[in-house]
């Protein structure tokens, strides 16, 4: 009897330890591979790495210059640089995140070679690489231009990094539902493309939401990422520049679009077959 | 099927099978063969079958049982019934609009109708001055304390305080304005506990408002009435003013009108001139026809004297400082201030009257376009839905959270 309740005991504790170092393993896994991904996409050649933030830099830096030279001026009081970088930077994370989970868990099959490798795993890593190297591609750019005085200090650095992270978990949830659906049907690739074009509008990146008519701005608060951008700007500018967010409502569309989405991907996994 | 096994393994190397079909992996079939404990000591000694882990359905209990069993107690058997009484309204400015019709026309289709007035009123409707006023006449915390209510939602609050600040946050649940951009009609929705409640709250917030519309016209028209009365009085006392140095102008100098006074002694002068040649034409034919008469000296004396007199009188018409010009150069400063005044005062006076006018016809008011109903059902809560509502996020919660701890497990094994 107590060599029983001793070896229930042992494994309770094995439980919790279980649960841990299955945590901790994972974590490693995850690591390793966004290490992974970033050497697939860049290598070693050239700059490699640098590549990872230097690419939405490039196209943050140009379409700023592009928009002082042309007069595009960012609208009513907002100065053309902060605003486009505020724009770009996070559009940038939303289109790659979703862009590149199109037909993702097929690529990706044969790394489920490895028994300690999961398609969840895949997932986070890819749009974790895409967090971190979009935000140190931010502040990359941000630097410089604060200590040129080409932009004001940031208002509220918290409130920027939470908008970054709100905008990571929707472009992660809406990877994870069109992760799934491409496995499971071939039409859908079609139109993922186009599809994300024609809602780059109310994606929110290219406006305020208080410069539009009272009509349409009720509409375009229908949608997640035009809070997102509103959190960022607020952020960033501080409460000068009037703006309107709601973070319960991008949290209560995350967690459904995560709960959408994760049973698909796991409904899709056997419809992935092995090249 | 294990003697299969070992008979084809060692039995049939070199006949010529079929091709040997690999099954699937469902249509596999794997038998499980038990190591008998003595060709595995270690194994036997502290292993028991892996059952799932006893904290495997906390997640399940924790966050979908629980929050969805709460909400059918609560939304099923605990919560009170809500009645609500709507009335809806528009707030109208009779406004003079002074463009033409071209302009109307040109302006194209006008969407926003709801002007600033009606949000000041909807602002009025729920602001912390409204409900104190309500709760000093209209009982309004025995409304939000009835019985009736449940003893979460009833105020105040299970572990809440009557407060200032918590009886404002549950007033703002009771009132609810929503207003419609193009028609401008705002509607009023009032909560409560008890149908006649709703509606008699309702009544009041729309009496009180329509006092607060009738404090805003008056204070309008009294700010602009008394900027234009303000003026009159200013106009009127210049005027008075103006009158008043003319008077002592006058005192001073001892004239009343300088100016008749000047043309009466030039028309003097005028005489005296005709006079005087008259008399010197009579001099000279005197003097043509007997040279040596006496009467000559005598009319000589009179043209001098005449002439004194002309020139005394010259002297005090112009040139010198006694002179009736330089006084004439104050008089008609005076009077030219006088004709100002009197102008102002009219204008002044004018625009008095103009105001008034258009206070009285400029005001903002309140129109009901339906009054406040008495409820006799309750529509609130909307207990099936809440309890839907409740089930499913806590079940989109529950499934994410399953799904990844079991991510986590996967890798342990």
């Amino acid at each position: 009897m107590s060599g029983d309740s001793s070896a229930m005991r042992v494994m309770l504790d094995a439980r919790f330890e279980g649960f841990a170092t299955a945590l901790r393993l994972q974590i490693r896994v995850i690591s390793a591979l966004m290490v992974r991904d970033a050497l697939a996409r860049f290598g070693h050649e050239n700059l490699g790495f640098f590549w990872l933030f230097g690419e939405p830099l490039l196209l943050t830096v140009g379409v700023m210059a592009m928009w002082s030279l042309g007069g595009h001026g960012g609208g009513r009081q907002i100065a053309v640089v902060p605003f486009a970088l505020s724009a770009y930077m996070m559009l940038t994370l939303w289109r790659h995140i979703v862009g590149k989970s199109v037909h993702v868990l097929r690529r990706n099959v044969g790394l489920l070679f490895h028994r300690d490798i999961k398609y969840t795993d895949v997932l986070i890593a890819l749009a974790a690489l895409e967090c971190l190297g979009g935000l140190s591609a931010f502040f990359v750019a941000y630097v410089p231009l604060w200590l040129f005085d080409v932009i004001d200090v940031i208002h509220d650095p918290l409130l920027l990094i939470g908008a970054w992270m709100l905008m990571t978990w929707f472009a992660f949830a809406v990877g994870l539902v069109l992760a799934g659906l491409t496995e499971i049907h071939e039409a859908v690739e079609r139109f993922v493309a186009p599809i994300l074009y024609i809602t780059l509008p109310v994606t929110g990146a290219f406006y305020m939401v208080h410069w539009l008519p009272a009509k349409l701005q009720k509409i375009v608060l229908w949608s997640p990422p035009v809070h997102v951008f509103e959190m960022f700007r607020a952020g960033m500018f501080g409460p000068d520049y009037p703006t309107e967010w709601n973070a319960g409502f991008v949290v209560l569309c995350c967690l459904v679009t995560t709960a959408a989405g994760l049973p698909l991907v796991q409904v899709a996994r056997k419809h992935v077959r092995m090249e | 099927m294990s003697q299969d096994l070992e008979s084809g393994a060692t039995g049939t190397a070199g006949q010529s099978t079929q091709p040997r079909q690999v099954a699937r992996p469902r249509e596999r079939r794997v038998e499980l063969r038990p190591i008998p404990p003595e060709e595995a000591p270690e194994a036997a000694a502290g292993w028991t079958e892996e059952r799932p882990s006893k904290w495997r359905h906390l997640p399940l209990v924790l966050l979908l049982l629980l929050p969805v069993s709460l909400s059918v107690v609560y939304h099923g058997l605990i919560a009170a019934d809500v009645y609500v009484s709507e009335a809806k309204f528009i707030v109208r400015a009779t406004a003079r609009s002074d463009a033409g019709s071209m302009n109307m026309l040109m302006q194209g289709p006008n969407f926003a109708r709801s002007t600033e007035d009606t949000y000041v009123v909807s602002e009025y409707m729920m602001s912390r001055d409204i409900a104190a006023l309500l709760a000093a006449h209209h009982d309004l915390r025995e409304v939000m304390g009835r019985p009736e209510a449940d003893f979460l939602s009833r105020y105040p609050r299970p572990f809440g305080a009557d407060t200032a600040e918590q009886f404002f946050e549950a007033f703002e649940k009771l009132v609810s304005i929503e207003t419609a951009d193009d028609t401008g009609i705002s509607v009023l929705k009032v909560r409560a506990y008890r149908p006649e409640d709703a509606e008699k709250i309702a009544h009041a917030i729309l009496g009180n408002a329509e006092s607060f519309v009738n404090q805003m016209n008056t204070r309008a028209n009294r700010d602009a009435l008394s900027f234009t009365e303000q003026m009159e009085i200013e106009a009127k006392r210049r005027m008075v003013e103006a009158e008043r140095a003319i008077t002592e102008f006058r005192n001073r100098y001892k004239v009343v009108n300088p100016e008749k006074e000047t043309t009466e002694t030039l028309a003097g002068l005028a005489k005296l001139q005709t006079e005087i040649s008259r008399l010197e034409a009579a001099l000279a034919q005197q003097r043509a026809m007997a040279p040596d008469s006496p009467g000559l000296s005598s009319l000589q004396e009179q043209i001098n004297s005449l002439k004194a007199e002309y020139a005394k009188g010259q002297r005090g018409v112009a040139g010198g400082v006694g002179s009736m010009a330089s006084k004439l150069q104050d008089y008609d400063m005076l009077v030219l201030e006088r004709d100002l005044a009197a102008r102002s005062v009219a204008a002044a006076v004018g625009e008095l009257e103009k105001t008034r006018q258009e206070a009285n016809a400029q005001r903002i008011y309140l129109q009901t376009i339906v009054e406040p109903n008495l409820p006799d059902h309750p529509r609130l809560p909307h207990r099936l839905l809440d309890i839907l509502l409740v089930a499913a996020f806590s079940g989109m919660v529950y499934k994410i959270v399953r799904t990844l701890l079991d991510g986590v497990l996967d890798h342990g094994r």
